[in-house]
């Protein structure tokens, strides 16, 4: 027998709008618990839901990078079923006419190939709160901050057959929502989360196989090592004679086990029913083609642009152009600026350092594109030398204020300033007659450390390129020395 | 005719607790419901696109304009709105151990 294992993954992944799917309470990550829970996520009575435009049109937007059948009309549901993190005991979901049905995620494979994973479906649905149980000893804490954000959740078919083939789509997945910006993507803060049905069968002609169900994955990692225990452990089953019971099962990445989290619940379990509260959404044709001409140009296409329209390198292109609001951010430091290579080369190095150090995205990065640009032209222009750059960046990171009040705050203006530049050099020159005698007998090594001197004079204000033109035209000068 | 249902199991879904002397007038209303049903179930709805809501028209969307709440549940808490609360969560008892 050639047995093989049949993956289908249920991917949820947090829409990145400002306020929640039925409310205004604000979409962000953390705050004082239950500080963003407002009166629809707590469900208090009386409340009624009223549904984010724009997290329909960041999901109908998805479903247009996939290719997928988008349904004008879309209708919400209710799914019934308790469990703290719940507050109204029911989830508004859809279920029959969903946001968008059957498209196509095509899967970069490592080996070079491609994988076509087909999608079932995605609909559109509320977040549930967080439940926190290892806070207090005795009790489960319940933080509904989280309740109501919109989620994006895509079905597959089952069509990966390797935890290698699971992951990759994952991660194909993951790179097309960041990059049409209706998710940042980070999943150590839950906002790409995956369940993974998974069901062995002993040829790949033979019927499916029970499935169970890995739960509230969050690491591409986790998701292929879950598999690949869920996997092995009902080959054992199948292999002895004995029969997979359909599960939920949880992965715990501590001990590297999977176990059993509860019987799975049928559909019919939930009792699905149109929620009365809402009105089917409708999406008309000048909103299809607004949401379709605001979408960015393929990834490919971009990256390739930047590669030979601005030369910048192949590893910088991809860096920028990660997502939309990279590429806003790139396309309005370059303009201010006049050099997209050095644009690229400051969004890539210093700004993505800087983010990282600090755990920010590029949406909240503290300084405005306006500013970097501001800063690079300045340096573009030689009225700043690039050290100076450096630290104005790291100053203005730290405290934003305007740059050329922040050049002059740090006394870092370049000395463009000719006569003031040819002193520094004279005075270089008359204090190291050594290494100027060393020079003009052709040893020009020493140019660098005469160089050097008059930067440090300087504060490592002038610009390096005319110490360098000045220094080299006063030694080659015949006639020498002054002071000879 | 008449349609089946376990009550226990519809109970334990809706977490309901059913005293043994309310179980025959439940189990005769929701018989009564379930006859219904079978009875709109056997219309000929062939053709007939699937209704979600009765009236005609289309829900109103929207701007993704964000609102500190006036009140959060945390004010809600802190007023005595929950009955056991700690270092601003609601407490419950232990779901996974």
């Amino acid at each position: 027998m050639s047995w093989q294992t049949v993956i289908g993954l249920e991917l949820h992944i947090q829409l990145h709008t400002r306020s929640k799917l039925f409310c205004g309470s604000p979409n962000a990550f953390g705050g004082a618990p239950n500080s963003r829970a407002g009166e629809v996520d707590s469900a208090l009575p009386g409340t009624l839901p009223v549904i984010n435009r724009e997290a329909v049109g960041m999901a109908v937007q998805l479903g247009l990078a996939l290719g997928a059948e988008i349904n004008r009309t879309s209708v919400f549901v209710r799914k019934n079923y308790f469990y703290p993190d719940l507050p109204k005991n029911y989830q508004i979901s859809q279920l029959q006419e969903p946001v968008f049905g059957a498209g196509t995620v095509e899967v970069p494979m490592p080996d070079g190939g491609t994988l076509s994973v087909r999608i079932n479906h995605a609909h559109l649905e509320e977040d549930a709160g967080r439940l926190v149980h290892d806070v207090f000893a005795e009790r489960s804490a319940v933080d509904l901050n989280r309740a109501g954000v919109p989620l994006i959740e895509v079905v597959s078919e089952p069509d990966m057959h390797s935890p290698e083939e699971a992951v990759a789509y994952a991660r194909a997945l993951h790179r097309i929502v960041r990059y049409l910006g209706i998710c940042s993507g980070n999943l150590s803060r839950g906002e790409l989360r995956c369940d993974a049905n998974v069901s062995v069968r002993p040829d790949p002609e033979a019927p499916l196989g029970t499935r169970t169900e890995l739960k509230n994955i969050n690491s591409f990692r986790f998701i292929g090592r879950a598999i690949e225990i869920e996997a092995a452990r009902q080959l054992r089953i199948l292999k002895s004679g004995g029969e997979v019971a359909p599960q939920t099962l949880l992965f715990d990445p501590d001990r590297d086990i999977v176990q059993p989290m509860r019987e799975k619940d049928t559909e019919s379990d939930y009792r699905y029913f149109p929620d009365p509260d809402l009105l089917p959404v409708y999406v008309d044709d000048d909103w299809l083609e607004e949401l379709r001409s605001g979408m960015p140009a393929p990834q490919d296409e971009v990256i390739r642009r930047y590669e030979e329209e601005f030369g910048l390198t192949d590893q910088v292109a991809r860096q920028v152009a990660a997502d939309v609001h990279s590429m806003d951010y790139f396309d309005r430091v370059r303009t201010l600026c006049g050099d997209a290579a050095l644009a690229g080369n400051w969004m890539a190095g210093a700004l993505t350092g800087a983010l990282h150090r600090d755990g920010l995205e590029l949406e909240r990065c503290p300084m405005p594109a306006e500013t970097l640009g501001e800063l690079l032209r300045t340096l573009v222009q030689g009225g700043i030398s690039s050290s100076a750059a450096k630290k104005i960046f790291e100053s203005l990171w730290s405290e934003p204020g305007s740059v050329d009040e922040r050049i002059d705050r740090l006394g870092l203006r370049a000395l463009t300033d000719s006569d003031a530049l040819k002193d520094a050099v004279e005075a270089v020159i008359a204090g190291n007659p050594g290494q100027v005698e060393q020079y003009r007998a052709g040893r020009t090594k020493v140019l660098g450390y005469l160089i050097g001197q008059v930067m440090q004079a300087t504060g490592g204000t002038a610009d390096a390129k005319t110490v360098n033109r000045l220094m080299r035209e006063r030694l080659d000068q015949p006639g020498g020395d002054p002071q000879s | 005719m008449s349609a089946s249902f376990d009550l226990d199991y519809l109970a334990q879904l809706m977490r309901l607790n059913i005293k043994p002397e309310e179980r025959t007038g439940i189990e005769e209303k929701l018989g009564s419901v379930m006859e219904m049903i079978d009875q709109v179930v056997q219309a000929d709805t062939e053709g007939v696109e699937p209704l979600a809501h009765p009236l005609e028209i289309h829900t109103v969307l929207r701007s993704d304009i964000p609102d500190e709440p006036a009140r959060s549940l945390r004010d809600w808490m802190q007023d005595g709105g929950a009955p056991e609360t700690e270092d601003g969560f609601y407490t419950v008892p232990k779901v996974i151990p």
